[in-house]
């Protein structure tokens, strides 16, 4: 492995730790888990930021992983398919926009998108798991706290991919 | 530093968003409730006619997945206490308007209220 790929390779895992924390951080936000289903999404700004530097396949193994791990560790067993879900959907639909209207869009249209998928995922798999069509009448509500921190979480990854010097860094 | 496609696509989830409020609450919500049902793992755990609760009743919801105690009242419902880490059942509040919801996803339970003639519960078997 040439030192190039190997640094790719350490940055991208320091990355996955750096979502970790930040899922982790949230969970211990009392205000952020007074709204069922209802949150900031920090974990979101590496995954916004990984699209850019690794690539949207590098962007959706990190985010498995970082939500596989992070979801065992804040809330339990029983809520992995729900932030697994949620963390797939979000980074393909992040990484389709960044693709497709990453000319027009900047990180926070790409953030609000992918926190609204984000809550689509979860709420259509509480759906799945309870078997009942009425938890998408929590979806509304979870839309407009999703628009919201999404376009936050945009804006501190846009922050971020301004500030970062990737390509020397990788060099 | 947000473009325009940012502007639209931000207006549009929240307009979206806001049109669907309305139509739940004209449409969805708008039936007389006529029973609360407590749900484990998709099964049908207690049911009880809002009209008949003089008193608010404590229902202690045990099962494998955990300990939710949930508040019936002629008013609604609420849970009390939880054994999930989150709480963000306890966090939902009263529902009172049928079709509401709220689900403790780590102890899978629901509670739903039941509105008009409708007695399809919307849970599978």
């Amino acid at each position: 492995m040439n030192i190039k790929a190997s640094k790719k390779l350490t940055i991208m895992a320091l990355f996955t730790a750096v979502g970790l924390v930040l899922q982790f951080v949230e969970s211990m936000l009392p205000i952020f888990t007074a709204i069922p289903g209802g949150k900031l999404g920090l974990a979101n700004i590496v995954s916004i930021v990984n699209i850019s530097f690794f690539g949207g396949a590098n962007a959706l193994l990190i985010a498995v992983i970082r939500s596989f791990i992070g979801s065992i560790l804040c809330g339990g067993v029983m809520s992995v398919p729900y932030s697994v879900s949620g963390a797939v959907l979000s980074t393909v639909v992040m990484w389709l926009a960044k693709k497709y209207a990453g000319g027009r869009l900047s990180s926070i249209g790409i953030g609000v998108l992918g926190a609204a998928a984000h809550n689509t995922a979860q709420v259509l798999t509480a759906s799945i798991i309870f078997g009942s069509v009425y938890i998408w009448t929590y979806l509304p509500v979870l839309i407009i706290i999703g628009t919201l921190s999404g376009a936050l979480v945009g804006f501190a990854a846009e922050t971020v991919l301004r500030k970062t010097p990737i390509t020397k860094i990788l060099k | 530093m947000m473009t325009r496609a940012d502007r639209f696509v931000t207006a549009f989830f929240l307009l979206a968003a806001v049109f669907a409020l309305i139509f739940l609450n004209l449409a969805v919500y708008s039936a007389e409730p006529s029973a609360i049902v407590i749900s484990v793992d998709g099964r049908e755990y207690a049911r009880y006619n809002p009209d008949e609760l003089s008193e608010p009743r404590r229902i202690e919801v045990r099962s494998e997945y955990g300990y939710n105690l949930v508040e019936v009242s002629s008013e609604g419902a609420r849970v009390l206490e939880a054994s999930c880490p989150d709480k963000s059942d306890v966090h939902s509040g009263m529902i009172s308007k049928s079709n509401q919801v709220i689900i403790c996803a780590p102890n899978r339970v629901s509670i739903r209220i039941v509105g008009g003639s409708d007695d399809v519960d919307g849970v599978a078997y």
